[in-house]
Formats: C-alpha cells, structure tokens, sequence
C-alpha cells in the first residue's frame, strides 16, 4: 500500500516536472508578443461578482495552466516571473529600460539589489534581440533573456 | 464501564447539589468534575474543557469569528467546513466537536490550523503533539507574508456599475523594493460564474446570491493586469498595520477557508464584508463587521478599517488608462495628433511633422502612442498587423529611450475622502404658488451634482432613493421611488469614444389628466457628451421610456422623446442643465426644462438649488426648491 502510495507521488512528481519544463503544453509558455484577450466576461458581470471565470483556485501547489502557481514559472531550473502575462508592460520597459515589469523579472531571477540596473540596462541595449521579430513567443523571448544573461559577465551567475 | 456510569451519576449529583446548595463550590471543581467525568465515559474520546468552560470558551468573539457566525448562524455555507452536524448553528457543538477531533486525528490539525491554534492558547489541558502539515507549510512559504496591503480597485472608465469598486489582500515579504510587490501573493473573495451564462441573468444571480463564493489566490501582477490594464481601474493599496503574529493567524483561517463555499450576494456578502470578517479573526475586537448589515460598499468597508486605525500608508497604482491621459495631456495639440496617427500607421515615423520633432518630444509621443494603440486593442484578439505596428513603435522607443522620464502622476483624493455613500436631503420649495417640503433617503451613491471629492466625474449611481413629500392642504404622499438609476456622460474625445447612457426604473409622481398619480417606469437612453470648453460639457441622449398608470388607455403605454443639456463639474461647485422631452404612443407628450445646482458645504454636507418646468398636455407648472443634502 504504501509503496503503491510512493509510486504514485513519484510518478506525479515526473509528470510535474515534464509540465514546467520550458514550452511544455500545460505550461503558460508559447504566447505570440502582443497576444490579445477572449473569452472576458462583461464588465457589468464582472463588476457585480467579481468572480474569475471558471478556474479560480486557492491554495494549489501547482497552478491551474500546470505551471508554479506561486507567479514564477521556471527556466532551465531557473525561477522567473510568468513573463506571457505581463508581455505588454514588460515588451513596453525594456523598450524604456526601467519599469516595474522588468523590475519583477529581476527579482524573480534573484538578480541582487546591486545588479538590477545593469541588468536593466543589458535587456535596453538588447532589446532587438529579446524581440526579434512580432511573431516570437514568450519561449523565444524568455531563452533570449537567458542567452543575454550568459554573455554578460555580471549576469551570467543569474542564469546559470 | 458500570464504575464510570456509577460515578457520572455521582458527579451530576454533586453538580446539581452545587447548582442548588453549594453554590460557593469553585468554579475549577466544576471543571475537575466535568474533566472526570469527560475522562471517564469511555464511548468518545474525553475533552480536556468541562461543560462551562466549554460554553465560555465557545462564546468567545473570536472563536465565533473562526466559525463566521453572526447572530446563531454562521455565514459559511458549505458542510464540510463544520466537524459537528449541528456547527452551522451551534459553536459550542462545534467546539466540542474540533477538540475531540483533534484527539483522534492528526490531520485535523493541517485542515483547521486557526482553530488549532486558538485552542492551543485557550485550551492548556489540550495536549497534542504538533502534526507536519506538509501541504500548508508548503503554501504558507509560498505565500511568504510578512505584512498585508488591502487593495481597492477602484471603478471602470464608463462603467458606473464598477463604481462600487473591488477589494482584495495582498501579502507582501519582509524584503521590499520595486517590483517586489508585483511577485506577491493576492487573495480574492468571489463568485465562481459560469462561463456559459450570458450577461444579464449573469448578473442578476450574482445579485441574489445565485454563485457559490470562494477565496481564490494567485499573483499580484495578474490581478494588476486585470484592473489596471484590462478595466482601466486605478488601484489604491492600503498598507494594514499587522503584527507578524496577526498575519499568521490570518494565514491559518484562510487555509481553513480553502474551497469552502459561501453564497456570493453583491450588496451584502461580497468581496469586501469577506475580508473584513478575515481582518477581525487577524485583530479581534475591531467589529468592523458591524454596520455593514444590508450592504457593503468596498469603499466604506476601507474608511472602516481606516477607522480602527489598521492603515499605516496609502499607495496609488494609475491604471493604464490613467497614465496614458497623463501622457497625453503632456503634448501639444499638433503631438497629440501625431500620436493618433501613429497608432494607426507607423510609416509616419519617418514623416516631417514626427522627424523635425526634438528627440525628446519625439520619444513622448512614440510612447504615448504605443500606449494608445494598446489601449485601443486591449480586449480584442490578437491580430498580426497590430502586434507588428505594436513591435514597430517600440523599437522606436527603445531608440529614444535616453529621453524617458518617469511619469510622476499627481495622486488623486482617496476613494474613502469622498462624501458618505447614504444620504438625507431635506427640501422646501414650490409648485407654482403651492408651498411643498420633501424628504428623501438614498441608500447609495452618488449623482452628478453631488460633491465631486474623490468620486469620478460624469458618472451618477443611485441605488435605493425615496422621496417624500408634504405639498400645502395634503397629506405626506410618495413623491418618487428609484430602485435604481444609472448616468454616464463621459466626454468624448480624439483619442476616448465612450458612449453615454442611462437607465432609471421606480415610481414617479406625475400630473395626469389634472390629478398627481403615482406611475410605474422604466425609461433609458444613450447618446454622446463633448466637452465644450474647459470643464463645460455638452450631451445629448435618444431616450426611451416604458410607463404604467391609470390613465393611459391600456394602461402600459411606451414613449420615444430626447434629452440634452450642459454639465459642469467642479470641486466647487456642480451645475447642470437638462431638457427632456417625451412623447407616448397615445398623444401624451411631457417636456420638462431643469436646472440645478450644488454648492458642496463640507464633505459631508452641501446645499442643492432646483428650478423646473413642466409642460404637459394639458397645463404647465414651474418647481423650485432649496434642500440641504446630508452624506452619512
């Protein structure tokens, strides 16, 4: 019985890691730059129940896209805010080189305090790289922002 | 098994001789005696409280907080949250029920770690060893929480029904910074809908409580991209003043609270009465609960906590739309055109009019165009050509980008500065020659004259108002009776075209055929507002009104007419002129002329001139009147 039990928790653990896995079919990954909206309820619905739609959970270890439900997805083992949500604001800071997006990316690698504004600076200057064209995905982005990080001296401990 | 049933009758004995005769008997002999016999009935496993203990321990405010009761009944709607089958209704069953439970069974602990908690520190005798809860220890380091925000989203562009506004918890980390907050852990209290319901029977079953309620978490930034991205809201957060150890107990019911159903009701049990119960478990004593009986408006719900002193700071996060009229108002009319173009084709990037622009200016008005183009598209579906102009305008950002400059927006009044949302107005005036004075109630909110503070302008949101009124020679009659009206008369512009609507239903005082009668209406309209200059507005409505009374010949007759007028709105002060005009299918036509005015006095106070004319069929009349308007 209890081996049955270990057996099972083991085979959900494979399965989880298989689902954070970068681009993974469940996992939030793989949305085009500028992804629109579907599906929203009306404003009137939405105001009077202030209710989400369908998938609203509380407590869950993993999230209902099975990615982290605790806002960070991860990278090749790396913790990193689910980027596919906030490409907009993000796409719009590092065209800027600042804002609070790029901020919570920073801090969801676990770039130090010290390094922040280098790093913000890094993503600025290689923004064609990030965004190389309007059809990439999240997944193109988020292995360019590794692939910069590895290039630059002071970056390269954050994505290793 | 004879021994404890002899002794049992031996000790109810003595508790009845103590009741009658030996009244000095100690209050703790009660309790050994209970606890002996507790000890000695085999059958269930035994109680470390006796009887009374147990009946004080289960009146204890915040025990009956744990348990939502108000009154004799809790307010959780869902089995599976009681141990007892009589906990919904009897917290002293319940409480008897959760001790014995933990006795037996380890798990109970990681289910209900408030409660363990709480009779941990109430309940010395109970002597349990502490359970691994995995999963909650799991969830409680993911939460991470150091300290709570209460966030208030605050209401839609055009959109009165938002007015009422939202609020949800957000708990932060000890380590703070920018961007931090954005990863932090965001509780909300909701309904669960049914994506297939469609619109207004959506709505109304989230008005009568036709949705199962539940807490719902996830992480602040997607609630940030809902309200200010998505809705256009500005969100206010208010940093609570709670001790690490009252966060704690907080955490421990919230898990409690995991997939437990509570009817969702939009006036009463909503978002925002969910978590000030949640707030007075963390901090009990505060009865923030009380007053909000019938309804509670997210907005009062945060004056009250502002009111027991649990806010420490305030922060204003500008919604999208509230940073894109920033930026837009920071250009010259010949930029602003710039940007709209812009927004719509990008190979005016390397057009004179953009090109001879300062590199400055030129890096404002690619950003806000951007900002525009975003703004336009937000809840559309992705469409390739917008994401390639979208990409387009960024990369132009980026070029200029040395010349960014943080928006530094003005902070608005606070929601909860405004006026009180209940009103009493007191009028006297005059029906032609006939003296008249008036009372009216309102239940909430705000319309378009009334102190502008802290509300957004051109909206009006009347929910629950009557008016009484003594006319000179007559008894107090019913003047009008407004379940509910809606206003918004939001300008349009270059860049925003909102459209501007109306809805009233109720009861109305109305002349008929020489008589005053009480008429049953529904009437809406929607049309366009323009600003005309400075702060002036001008709009026009097709209106359109159903109306049952005695008179017409079927009773129920249906009018077509218009209204337009000028709207001015100012801290000082709020005017408004409007014509109407109606005309039924019947041949009875109304036309109607207002003017109103309202001078603020205090917050809470102001003074309301009305002058009116009515021209009916039959007759015409002119109305005025003076009220002194009190917000509570």
């Amino acid at each position: 019985m209890k081996r049955t039990l270990v057996g099972m928790v083991f085979a959900a653990a494979s399965v989880s890691s298989f689902a954070v896995a970068p681009g993974g079919d469940n996992c939030g990954w793989g949305n085009m730059l500028f992804e629109g909206q579907s599906g929203l309820p009306a404003h009137i619905v939405a105001s009077i129940t202030n209710g989400t739609s369908g998938n609203a959970t509380f407590g869950m270890t993993t999230g209902t896209n099975g990615c982290s439900a605790d806002g960070k997805l991860t990278y090749g083992g790396k913790a990193m805010i689910k980027l596919s949500a906030v490409m907009d604001e993000f796409s719009e800071d590092v065209a800027r080189g600042d804002g609070e997006v790029l901020s919570a990316l920073a801090v969801s690698m676990g770039v130090e305090a010290q390094d922040r504004a280098h790093f913000k600076a890094v993503m600025h200057n290689n923004f064609n790289t990030l965004f190389p064209s309007a059809e990439a995905t999240a997944e193109d982005v988020v292995a360019a922002i590794i692939k910069v990080m590895e290039q630059d001296d002071k970056l390269a401990k954050y994505a290793a | 098994m004879h021994i404890a049933l002899f002794i049992s009758v031996f000790l109810l004995l003595l508790l009845y001789l103590r009741s009658r005769a030996l009244p000095l008997l100690s209050k703790s002999f009660t309790v050994f005696a209970l606890l002996l016999l507790a000890a000695l009935s085999a059958a269930q496993p035994s109680l470390p409280v006796g009887g009374e203990t147990l009946a004080t321990l289960a009146a204890d405010e915040q025990w009956r907080d744990l348990l939502h009761f108000t009154g004799n009944k809790s307010f959780v709607d869902d089995r599976k949250f009681f141990l007892s089958d009589e906990g919904y209704s009897n917290p002293q069953a319940e409480l008897a029920a959760t001790l014995q439970a933990l006795k037996k069974d380890a798990d109970i602990q990681c289910r209900f770690p408030a409660r363990t908690l709480w009779l941990r520190n109430h309940v010395p005798a109970l002597a349990i060893a502490a359970a691994d809860c995995a999963e909650y220890r799991q969830w409680r380091q993911r939460v991470n929480a150091h300290s709570v925000v209460l966030v208030l989203a605050s209401s839609y562009l055009n959109s009165p029904s938002s007015m009422y506004g939202h609020t949800f918890l957000r708990f932060d980390p000890e380590q703070q910074g920018e961007g931090v907050s954005l990863m932090s852990y965001a509780v909300n209290f909701g309904a669960l809908v049914d994506k297939n319901d469609n619109g207004m029977f959506y709505a109304f079953k989230g008005l009568v409580g036709g949705y199962p309620g539940y807490f719902s978490d996830g992480p602040y930034y997607e609630k940030v991209k809902e309200y200010s991205r998505l809705d256009n809201r500005d969100i206010w957060e208010y940093q609570l003043n709670l001790t690490p150890a009252e966060v704690d107990f907080m955490l421990a019911h919230l898990w409690e609270l995991k997939n437990i159903r509570f009817d969702y009701y939009f006036f009463d049990e909503n978002c925002s009465f969910r978590l000030l119960e949640l707030l007075e478990v963390a901090r009990p004593g505060t009865r923030l609960i009380d007053g909000f009986d019938f309804y509670a408006i997210p907005v009062d719900t945060v004056a009250a906590v502002e009111h027991a002193g649990m806010i420490d700071s305030v922060y204003y996060r500008a919604s999208n739309k509230s940073r894109l009229q920033f930026n837009i108002d920071a250009l010259t009319v010949q930029e602003q055109q710039l940007a709209l173009q812009l927004a719509d084709n990008a190979a005016l990037l390397d057009a004179a009019a953009y090109q001879s622009l300062p590199e400055a200016r030129r890096y404002k008005v690619v950003e806000t165009a951007y900002q525009y183009l975003r703004f336009k598209v937000n809840r559309r579906q992705r469409s390739a050509e917008v994401a390639q102009l979208s990409l387009t305008l960024l990369k132009e950002m980026q070029q200029h980008a040395d010349y960014a400059e943080a928006a530094e927006l003005p902070v608005p009044p606070r929601p909860e500065q405004g006026h009180d949302t209940a009103m009493l107005d007191i009028q006297y005036g005059l029906e032609d020659e006939l003296e008249f004075s008036e009372v009216q109630l309102r239940a909430s909110y705000h319309d378009l004259l009334d102190n502008l503070t802290a509300y957004p302008p051109a909206v009006s949101l009347n929910i629950g108002k009557l008016g009484v009124r003594v006319r000179e020679h007559d008894d107090a009659k019913l003047q009008f009776l407004d379940l509910i009206e809606i206003t918004s008369l939001s300008p349009r512009d270059d860049f925003f075209h909102p459209l501007s609507w109306q809805v009233k239903a109720g009861l109305e005082r109305q002349w008929l055929a020489g008589d005053d009668e009480l008429v049953t209406q529904v009437s809406g309209g929607a049309g366009w507002t323009t600003a005309l200059w400075g702060e002036l507005n001008g709009f026009a409505l097709l209106q359109a009104r159903l109306e049952y009374n005695r008179v017409f010949k079927h009773g129920l007759d249906i009018a077509g007419g218009a209204s337009m007028g000028l709207l001015l709105q100012q801290q000082e002060g709020s005017f408004m002129l409007e014509a109407r005009q109606y005309r039924f299918t019947d041949g009875e036509e109304r036309r109607q002329l207002q003017l109103a005015y309202q001078l603020p006095l205090a917050r809470n106070h102001g003074l309301r001139f009305i002058f009116r004319r009515q021209l009916l069929n039959d007759f015409a009349y002119n109305e005025q009147s003076l009220s002194y308007r009190l917000y509570f």
